[in-house]
């Protein structure tokens, strides 16, 4: 079913992004109103939010849109008044609201009615506007229950409207009777005057006065009643309206075309004070019908020649006065979609990033086969010498290329950021707690591939945060700690990859229980526990299934948590990992890619095959003697500075053939994801280079070590080394046992 | 925009009426009695409909009853002329949106279809 809105498929694309932003604004400013940190400027950017998507919505004909963001408007008109006090119970209801709407954007897409109760959200918003009362007990119930109309309903109530009908209208009655057909859709008509047999009769209805029992609030009432034409006057309740009272000041007051007797003195036609006896000789008459023009003529101030001439006039002008509203209409329109930006969709600047990926490829060949030529003996003489420079031009205009086609999708984490200081103030207020929510960094950009998945294990660690870290206020007190925690989450840049921390200065982990947890789960021995160090110990928590919180609840769920969070930034070719203090706080680090798409890696050779490690996990390379790889309960390590690493022969752990030179030495890359370190016996080391991730076919998909293929610049194809699944198997069969019971304290 | 039916006996108030619309960015199919009206309504399904009331063959008010017997959702703009108070209250009884009364000005007649599609 498609609900009937006024709106295009390009308009849509525009009104969805706008009211997205709209909202935004609403949310965080609605946070930052509670914590106090509301000034004249953010309320006038949250009443201009409101007014907008308020204007936008009813110009597609969204009603229950407009209505629900005309009752925020109010509201927040109220408060920038300073009429209206602020309170959680107000900033709660209006983040309802600020929901309730974005339920109703979504029924642009979904094309289904949203179940929420529109009504029961601006009676109680309108409650508090009215009165600056918490809202009555059933403003606490959730916003989507769909309220019964019935009439012992409480909120039904007698309504009295008031209409006045244009003195011109030749169908007065009509009009009349149409202010019943609307007020009888709204609700029940009780008594009205003229009642409906008089009205019936047909002769003019001047005043018509109704009482109607309704649960609609007045201002819905009044703004359905616009929907009759010639009405001069609306009263419902409280709520008033006068025709030509209500124009958009800023829409319309510009091209306000004169009326007659301005235009007649501005003209030169009559003086200002004739102008003035017409006018108290047309009030005189009682009947404001009388045209000023024929009284004007009757007094003899002007002829009927002049008055017709200036009549045409007058409704030139007020042709040429709506033209020119229209125009600026249009011209609005046109300087909204001539911006200085172009939409594209997200498929092409992939296409355009694989292209660049190919072009990047050639150009690392070209490479090649530049240092191959300027070693040999045709790389002399000019026609080569000018080769080998135009191959250098290219290549520097590919890295630019490849720069300017990253920059075009990378975008600010904001994105993802802003949506967060409402997540931790509803979950702060859920569980009884104060939390100081800090953001930073949050104009760091990544890449679009990333962001769009880091929102869900940064929601997870901010949960877990500020439901497991942070205490409640009294414990906070009674540790001689600030009343309201402090939740920090940032980003920024380091070492060409994005850090992103999230930080609390709670009661940080009990590592001990982790490892009584990992115990009683089967995770490992209680030997084995005893004997990791607290930072191995820790990393137990990312373990499947293991979760330290004694009782589940409502806030982070059951305890399958951090492993799908270090699963979900692994995915990523991130990395991530803890620290704690007890009494002190916990820290999460993120390590993440800038892009998923070109990853600067080392390669390697095993074997025949290449193999591409990704930079961000190696530590460094060694040649080492082979003697000095040791075995350690029949598994071999290196021991690397005083540490022991689990080692691993390429070639076996992926799966290939060949790898043995009988050399006496043998070349190692020591890598690490998180804390977790190994090193992998190679056979040569070929370089560094930029390669672009091409997805495993079906075919190549569970290939043991392998995240991927890509094409190296002399044509040749190799494989992408999945570190964190490698160090996955290494850690489970291997490490505490390795490194625990022969380098105790170690690691 | 939208697509509206104008339904008038005289021609020159349908060639009017249907530029105006054009201009407003409306499509407008154009009936010249009641009787066609119907058809026309029939056929073209038209989002909105302007008539006229006193027209020979079908009058306008018989038209409207036979389209919201087609389409209760019909939305019907009557044009009538002065002086017939009774007959628009009856229009409006029987399910007409809104009335606008000759001789009228563009914007009335843009206004009431405005007013109606919204």
């Amino acid at each position: 079913m498609n609900l009937p809105f006024d709106i295009s498929q390009e308009e849509l694309q525009i009104f969805l992004d706008e009211a997205d932003e709209q909202l935004q604004t609403l949310e965080e400013g609605l946070v930052l109103l509670e914590q106090d940190e509301a000034d004249g400027d953010l309320l006038s950017a949250m009443f201009r939010a409101a007014h907008t998507l308020k204007g936008s919505s009813g110009l597609i004909g969204h009603r229950r849109m407009a209505d629900l963001t005309h009752a925020l408007e109010t509201l927040f008109d109220g408060v920038r008044k300073g009429e209206v006090p602020v309170n959680a119970d107000l900033v709660d209801l209006c983040l309802r609201a600020v929901d309730g709407l974005r339920l109703l954007n979504e029924e642009l897409t979904g094309g289904e009615p949203a179940a929420l109760d529109v009504q029961l959200l601006m009676e109680c918003l309108l409650a508090l506007t009215k009165d600056g009362s918490p809202p009555r007990e059933k403003c606490r119930r959730r916003g989507r229950e769909v309220r019964k109309r019935s009439e012992d309903d409480a909120g039904s109530n007698h309504l009295q409207v008031d209409v006045e009908i244009a003195a011109g209208s030749a169908g007065s009655a009509a009009r009349a009777y149409q202010v019943l057909l609307v007020l009888r859709e709204l609700g029940e008509v009780l008594r009205s005057k003229p009642d409906e047999a008089q009205i019936e009769k047909a002769e003019p209805v001047r005043n018509l006065t109704v009482e109607v029992r309704t649960d609609v609030p007045a201002a819905e009432v009044l703004e359905r009643l616009r929907s009759v034409a010639e009405l001069e006057r609306i009263v419902a309740g409280d709520q008033e309206w006068t025709a030509g009272g209500d124009t958009e000041p800023e829409e319309l007051e510009a091209t306000q075309p004169p009326r007659l007797g301005e235009y007649l003195v501005s003209a030169g036609y009559i003086s200002q004070a004739q102008l003035r006896t017409a006018l108290e000789r047309q009030a005189a008459t009682g009947e404001a019908g009388e045209l000023l023009g024929r009284i004007l003529v009757e007094m003899g101030t002007i002829s009927q020649e002049v008055l017709d001439q200036a009549l045409a006039e007058q409704s030139r002008e007020l042709r040429t006065a709506l033209q020119a509203a229209q125009r600026t209409l249009r011209e609005r329109q046109v300087v909204r979609t001539v911006d200085q930006t172009v939409r594209t969709s997200i498929e092409r600047l992939d296409t355009l990033m694989n292209l660049v990926g190919e072009l990047i490829t050639s150009r690392n060949r070209l490479n090649q086969l530049r240092t191959q030529l300027a070693g040999s003996t045709q790389g002399s003489g000019e026609g080569a010498e000018k080769l080998l420079e135009t191959i250098g031009h290219i290549g520097r205009i590919t890295d630019q290329l490849q720069d300017e086609v990253m920059q075009i999708r990378m975008q600010p984490v904001a994105r993802v950021f802003q949506k967060f200081p409402r997540l931790v103030r509803d979950l702060a207020r859920k569980s009884g707690k104060l939390v100081d929510f800090v953001i930073e960094g949050e104009d760091t950009e990544l890449d679009r591939s990333v962001i769009e998945k880091i929102s869900d294990p940064l929601i997870h660690l901010l949960r877990n945060a500020v439901d497991h870290g942070i205490e409640h206020p009294e414990a906070r007190r009674a540790a001689g700690k600030p009343e309201a925690g402090r939740l920090r989450l940032s980003a920024r840049h380091e070492k060409g990859q994005i850090l992103l921390l999230v930080e609390d200065d709670g009661r940080g982990i009990d590592i001990d229980a982790v490892r009584d947890r990992a115990v009683r789960k089967g995770f490992i021995s209680r030997t084995e526990a005893a004997s990791l160090s607290d930072a191995q110990a820790i990393e137990l928590i990312f373990a499947s299934g293991l979760s330290t919180a004694e009782q589940v609840s409502e806030v982070s769920g059951r305890g399958v948590g951090m492993d799908i969070v270090r699963r979900n930034i692994e995915e990523l070719n991130g990395s991530v990992s803890v620290q704690t203090c007890p009494g002190r706080g916990t820290r999460f680090e993120i390590l993440l890619p800038l892009t998923l798409a070109v990853v600067p890696s080392l390669l390697v050779r095993v074997g025949r095959a290449s193999v591409a490690i990704p930079l961000a996990t190696v530590v460094e390379t060694l040649r080492v003697p082979r003697d000095s790889i040791e075995i350690i309960r029949g598994r071999p390590v290196l021991r690397l500075r005083g540490q022991l690493l689990p080692l691993a022969y390429l070639w076996q752990a992926m799966g290939l053939t060949g790898g043995t030179n009988g050399d006496a030495h043998v070349y190692v890359v020591a890598i690490q994801v998180g804390t977790t370190q190994a090193a992998l016996v190679v056979d040569s080391l070929v370089g560094q280079e930029e390669i672009m991730v091409k997805p495993l076919g079906p075919l190549m998909r569970g290939t043991p070590g392998v995240s991927g293929t890509t094409i190296l610049g002399d044509g040749s194809v190799a494989l992408i080394l999945d570190v964190q699944s490698l160090l996955k198997d290494e850690m489970r069969c291997g490490r505490p046992t390795a490194v625990g019971e022969h380098e105790p304290g170690g690691g | 925009m939208a697509k509206i039916l104008v339904v008038d006996d005289a021609q020159f108030l349908r060639v009017r009426i249907s530029r105006l619309l054009t201009d407003g960015g409306h499509e407008v199919l154009e009936a010249d009695n009641g009787f066609n009206a119907v058809q026309a309504y029939q056929d073209g399904r038209p989002d909105a409909v302007l008539i006229d009331i006193t027209m020979p063959e079908m009058d306008g008010l018989a038209a409207l009853k036979e389209i919201k017997a087609l389409d209760s959702d019909a939305r019907v703009v009557m044009l009538t002329a002065l002086g017939q108070e009774s007959v628009i209250l009856e229009a409006i009884k029987a399910g007409a949106k809104d009335f606008v009364v000759k001789p009228f000005d563009a914007e009335r007649v843009l206004e009431a279809i405005d007013r109606v599609l919204a």
